[in-house]
């Protein structure tokens, strides 16, 4: 199979059940083995824009992996993030939409995401799940939670979402890449100092 | 010596039993958990002979010193037991059921406890502060404890419990995986392979190779030299077995890892293991009897090149214990490749290997991890030698990516990824 051909497939791996799966204008995404908590540590705020020099504000992600057949048990209230266990791969004219589905929503469990997924998109893709019940909620990796819609665009981007480098796609959930916003910030330290001869820290 | 010297020591093997069984309450079934239950039931064990101790010193008449003193011996000998299960609760009771390991890994030593251990384990992943892989087989030692504390020893119910070693940083370095089964490999002789290898080897020839050898020490000839020659030489086949089955499991695999990972050679005396070069030359002779070298010449021509060179470069004996360890090696070596085939459970076949890497790559090279390959799922030791491959082909492939490629961690989690999607997909249509 040639570069080309990879890169105009749709790739949805892997595909468990297609036809439990592939509705009429959604794929059914299942969730992943992997999970991204941030425990509570002893520090004052959480700062998403905090520098490498000021890491010690930003708590180290704990990683846990579940495999298939075990469970994670989410407490209401509880916040983490997860991943589909499916690998998704969009050709540059495919965009993507992943809602949750609306069984795990009656359970008071919120399947949230950056909802859109850009043209030529390749990854898992990471999943925000919170309890906003009263009860635990035991997840199983394998279950069904969150659904793709996908439009054809009229023309392929000229500028597909891409990694940096080969076999860089995430492989599990992404915790928050704020921090590479630095320059933004600058911008508005310096902004923050010129009104009020203040600084944001 | 007063009977207040037992009811001390009888009220410290108490509270030190009480402090390894709180510690160990809380802990939840999972992986490795045969460990902490045959601990909780030496602890039991160890709580009866205490009491039985107590109700025998109570039930003596007093004054009789020769019996007391026995009776406060009998309780000493049990405080280094309760000190020993402190240690592997300590050590080893957060590797329960641990979740800090990615799911790849997980299914990785699963298979390969399926694939060359029939009677099973329990394995407890490690993180060793040592850069190293090894396993320790927990059931002997288990054994001899229970023996110490009660006239019969308590069996450890099947699966056995096997401490799996990995090295602290970097646990996951997928490409490493065969050194792993080498590892795995020293349970799996020492249960009974050895003693199939033993049967097999020509007795009556390594038997003259020893004795030609002794004859030309030159020095007085002892038990304890003998005994060296014999401990060595049974180290250096079980290494040698050990080898075969990564061979046989993984393919050309353990050859690129074994090429990066092994050691220093020794420069003086005889060490635990062969010299490498004997070990190499060893590794690609079997690869050759399994038809792998076309396959590994002409997809890695630069590093066949060079292990060739490698195992041709024979660097004499030192010394006659040497000569016999090599000679009786080489004796030995049909019988130690047979019993390695024989025993695998689903070696990798090279046939069609070539075909089936042409299409996985193809997804790899994107960065896609590979679920299936012609409708089959792809197998664990199928996608570690394809990263071997792609690590080689992005990394320059010269002899130096081979070690860049080992330390290429978004390499590793790929291929670690697709492990997972391909157990994943086949316990799915299993189930």
């Amino acid at each position: 199979m040639s570069r080309d051909a990879v890169v105009q497939r749709l790739i949805v791996t892997p595909m468990l059940d297609p036809k439990r799966q592939i509705g009429p204008g959604t794929i059914d995404l299942r969730l992943g083995t992997e999970f991204i908590e941030t425990s509570r540590k002893n520090i004052v705020v959480v700062d998403p824009l905090a520098t490498d020099e000021d890491s010690s504000l930003r708590p180290e992600p704990d990683r846990t992996y579940v495999p298939l057949g075990g469970s994670y048990v989410l407490h209401p209230g509880q916040f983490i993030l997860g991943s589909t266990l499916e690998f998704i791969s969009l050709p540059p004219d495919v965009v993507g939409q992943v809602l949750s589905r609306s069984s795990w929503g009656r359970l008071g469990l919120l399947v949230a995401t950056a909802v859109v997924v850009q043209p030529g998109y390749r990854g898992v893709l990471t999943l925000e799940l919170v309890n906003t019940g009263d009860v635990p909620l035991r997840l199983a990796p394998g279950l069904r939670v969150a659904q793709l819609q996908l439009w054809l665009a009229d023309s392929p981007t000229s500028e597909p979402y891409g990694a940096a480098g080969k076999y860089h796609a995430p492989l599990g959930p992404q915790s928050d890449r704020l921090a590479w916003e630095w320059d933004e910030l600058s911008k508005l330290r310096s902004i923050a100092s010129r009104l009020h001869g203040q600084t944001l820290t | 010596m007063e009977n207040r010297d037992s009811s001390f020591v009888i009220h410290i093997a108490r509270s030190r039993i009480v402090q390894v069984r709180e510690s160990i309450a809380e802990y939840k079934p999972g992986r490795g958990s045969s460990l902490i239950d045959y601990i909780s039931a030496l602890l039991s064990d160890l709580e009866q002979a205490v009491s039985d101790i107590e109700a025998d010193i109570t039930a003596t008449a007093p004054s009789n010193r020769l019996i007391e003193e026995a009776q406060l011996r009998q309780l000493l000998r049990l405080l280094p037991i309760i000190a020993v299960l402190h240690r592997l609760v300590a050590k080893y009771s957060r590797d329960v059921g641990r979740s800090d390991l990615s799911v790849g890994l997980q299914y990785l030593v699963a298979e390969v406890v399926t694939d060359l251990l029939p009677d099973g384990a329990d394995p407890l992943l490690h993180l060793s502060s040592h850069n190293m892989y090894s396993t320790w087989a927990l059931e002997p030692a288990l054994k001899k404890l229970s023996l110490a504390v009660a006239r019969a020893p308590r069996p450890v119910p099947k699966p056995h419990p096997v401490v799996f070693n990995l090295p602290g940083i970097n646990p996951e370095i997928i490409l490493y995986s065969p050194i792993l089964v080498h590892e795995v490999g020293h349970t799996a002789a020492q249960r009974s392979l050895m003693t199939s290898v033993i049967s097999q080897w020509p007795q009556a020839e390594i038997d003259n190779s020893f004795r030609e050898n002794l004859a030309q020490l030159g020095t007085p000839l002892t038990q304890e030299i003998v005994d060296d020659w014999d401990d060595t030489f049974a180290g250096w086949v079980e290494e040698t077995l050990c080898d075969a089955l990564a061979v046989v499991l993984t393919g050309p695999s353990f050859l690129f890892s074994m090429c990066v990972f092994l050691p220093a050679p020794s420069m003086n005396e005889p060490g635990s293991h062969p010299q490498e070069r004997d070990r190499v030359k060893h590794c690609l002779d079997l690869l050759d009897q399994l038809n792998w070298t076309p396959f590994v010449e002409s997809r890695f021509p630069e590093v066949f090149a060079w292990v060739k060179e490698i195992s041709t470069n024979v660097m004499p004996s030192k010394s006659p214990k040497e000569s016999f360890l090599r000679e009786g090696l080489k004796l030995a070596l049909p019988a130690i490749d047979s019993v390695a085939q024989a025993n695998v459970g689903a070696p990798l076949k090279a046939t069609s290997i070539d075909e089936i890497m042409i299409e996985a790559l193809d997804l790899l090279s994107e960065g896609i991890p590979v679920v299936e390959v012609n409708g089959e799922p792809i197998t664990t030791w199928q996608a570690t030698l394809c990263g071997w491959s792609l690590g080689w082909s992005v990394h320059g492939e010269s002899v130096d990516a081979l070690s860049t490629a080992v330390h290429d961690a978004s390499l590793n989690r790929l291929i670690l990824k697709t492990i997972e999607y391909a157990r994943i997909k086949e316990m799915w249509v299993a189930s």
